[in-house]
C-alpha cells in the first residue's frame, strides 16, 4: 500500500467535503467502498472513536486509517494529503479575497455567507438540545453555556469543566431519584 | 503585532482550546472570539466573521484555514503556519494515541463487547450472529427490523473462545484449554447482566 495512495484518498476526501459534515461520507466512500481498505465494522469504530474525542472528526479519521495502514508514517501521509494542498489553496484564496474586503460587493457576498454559516451553526446547536427539551436541568444549563460565553466574556476552559461536571453530577441525582 | 509575545499567545490558545473541542472545533469559537477580539484586539468583530464566512465557502479543512487567516493577521505567514498546527496537533495526537490503544487491545474481551454493542441490522445482523444463534444463545435485545440501533451485546462467551483460538498475545498458548471454559461460564453469568447495562450506555 504505498504512501502516494493515502496522500490522494485524503486529498479527495479533502476537496469534496466542503463545509463539514459531508467529509465522513466521502471518507466513508473512499476508504470503505472504493479502495476497501478498512470494514463497514471498523469504520463505524473509527468515526465512534473519533466523535467522543475533541477536535475536527475527519482529520481523525485520517489519522486512524493511516495509523491502520502504514503506521506512523501512514498518518502523516494521510493527514499531509488531507491538509497540505487544501490548505495552500484556501490561504492563498483567502488572502486574496482579503485584500479586496472592503470592496462593497465582496463585503457584502461575506456578510452574507457568514449570516448562513452562524444560522447552520445555530441550527446544529438547536437540533442538538431538542431531545433534551423534557429536562429542565439541561435547558438551564444550555442557557448558563450560552450566556457566560456570550455576555460574561468567561473563559472557556471554565465554563466547560465548570458546568461539565455540575451537569454530570445534576444528570446522576436525577437518574438516581429516577430509579 | 505591536506586542512581541502575540503569536506565542494565540497559538497557545489555540492549542489549548483545540484540545477540548468536543464536538468540533466550532464549538469554541465564541472563546476564540473573545480572545482575539475582545481580549487583545487583534481585529475587529466584523473581520472576524468575514474570516468565518471566508473559511466556510472555501472547501477543505474550513476551522484550520479560519484559525490559519487569524495567525496571518497577527504574525504573517509564520502565524497562519503555527496557528494552522495548533489547531490540528493537538487532537491528532490525541487521535493516534487512541486509536494505537485501541487497536492494541483489540481482542481484549472488554473491547468486544463494547463493539458489539452497536450493530447493523438485515441479513449482515443475523449472519454476524449466527454462532451465537447456532449455540443457542438467545439474541435477547436485538430488534432487528424496527429499524433502530440495536442494543444487543454480542455473546461474550464465544468472543473470549474466538479470540483465545486466534491466540493473540494476551492469552498465553498453554492455557487455551482449561480457562477459556471457566472464562466463559463466567461471562455468560456476566451477559444477561451485561445486556442491560451494556443497553443502558449505549441507549444514552
Amino acid at each position: 500500500m504505498p504512501l502516494s495512495a493515502l496522500f490522494t484518498a485524503f486529498l479527495i476526501v479533502s476537496l469534496c467535503g466542503v463545509g463539514g459534515g459531508g467529509g465522513i461520507v466521502w471518507a466513508r466512500r473512499i476508504a470503505v467502498e472504493t479502495r476497501r481498505w478498512i470494514s463497514d465494522r471498523e469504520f463505524a469504530d473509527i468515526v465512534s472513536l473519533c466523535q467522543f474525542m475533541p477536535g475536527p472528526n475527519i482529520v481523525g479519521i485520517a489519522v486512524c486509517v493511516g495509523a491502520k495502514m502504514r503506521g506512523t508514517i501512514g498518518t502523516m501521509a494521510a493527514v499531509a494529503g488531507f491538509l497540505v494542498i487544501p490548505w495552500s489553496v484556501g490561504l492563498a484564496l483567502g488572502l486574496l479575497c482579503l485584500e479586496y474586503a472592503h470592496l462593497p460587493v465582496l463585503s457584502n457576498i461575506l456578510g452574507g455567507i457568514a449570516a448562513t454559516a452562524a444560522g447552520l451553526l445555530t441550527a446544529t446547536g438547536i437540533r442538538l438540545l431538542v431531545p433534551h427539551r423534557r429536562r429542565p436541568a439541561a435547558l438551564v444549563f444550555a442557557a448558563l453555556a450560552y450566556g457566560l460565553i456570550t455576555f460574561g466574556g468567561v473563559p472557556l476552559l471554565v465554563v466547560l469543566f465548570g458546568l461539565v461536571s455540575l451537569s454530570i453530577a445534576v444528570a446522576g441525582v436525577e437518574n438516581a431519584r429516577a430509579r | 503585532m505591536t506586542n512581541p509575545s502575540a503569536p506565542i499567545a494565540l497559538t497557545a490558545h489555540l492549542a489549548l482550546v483545540s484540545s477540548i473541542s468536543f464536538g468540533g472545533f466550532p464549538t469554541v469559537l465564541p472563546d476564540v472570539r473573545n480572545f482575539v477580539v475582545t481580549t487583545h484586539g487583534w481585529m475587529t468583530n466584523q473581520e472576524f466573521a468575514n474570516l468565518f464566512a471566508m473559511a466556510q465557502s472555501i472547501p477543505g479543512p474550513n476551522m484550520i484555514l479560519m484559525m490559519s487567516f487569524v495567525g496571518w493577521k497577527v504574525w504573517g505567514l509564520p502565524g497562519a503556519v503555527a496557528s494552522a498546527f495548533a489547531t490540528f496537533g493537538p487532537p491528532c495526537t490525541m487521535y493516534f494515541a487512541a486509536y494505537r490503544a485501541w487497536d492494541r487491545f483489540r481482542d481484549a474481551p472488554w473491547q468486544r463487547i463494547l463493539r458489539l454493542g452497536s450493530c447493523d441490522h438485515g441479513t449482515r445482523h443475523r449472519q454476524r450472529h449466527r454462532h451465537g444463534a447456532r449455540s443457542g444463545y438467545q439474541l435477547a435485545g436485538c430488534r432487528p427490523h424496527t429499524g433502530r440501533r440495536c442494543d444487543h451485546v454480542g455473546d461474550p462467551a464465544q468472543s473470549l473462545v474466538d479470540a483465545a483460538r486466534r491466540r493473540r498475545s494476551w492469552w498465553p498458548r498453554s492455557t487455551v484449554g482449561g480457562p477459556v471454559r471457566r472464562v466463559g461460564v463466567q461471562a455468560s453469568l456476566l451477559r444477561v447482566r451485561g445486556h442491560y447495562e451494556f443497553s443502558l450506555i449505549f441507549d444514552g
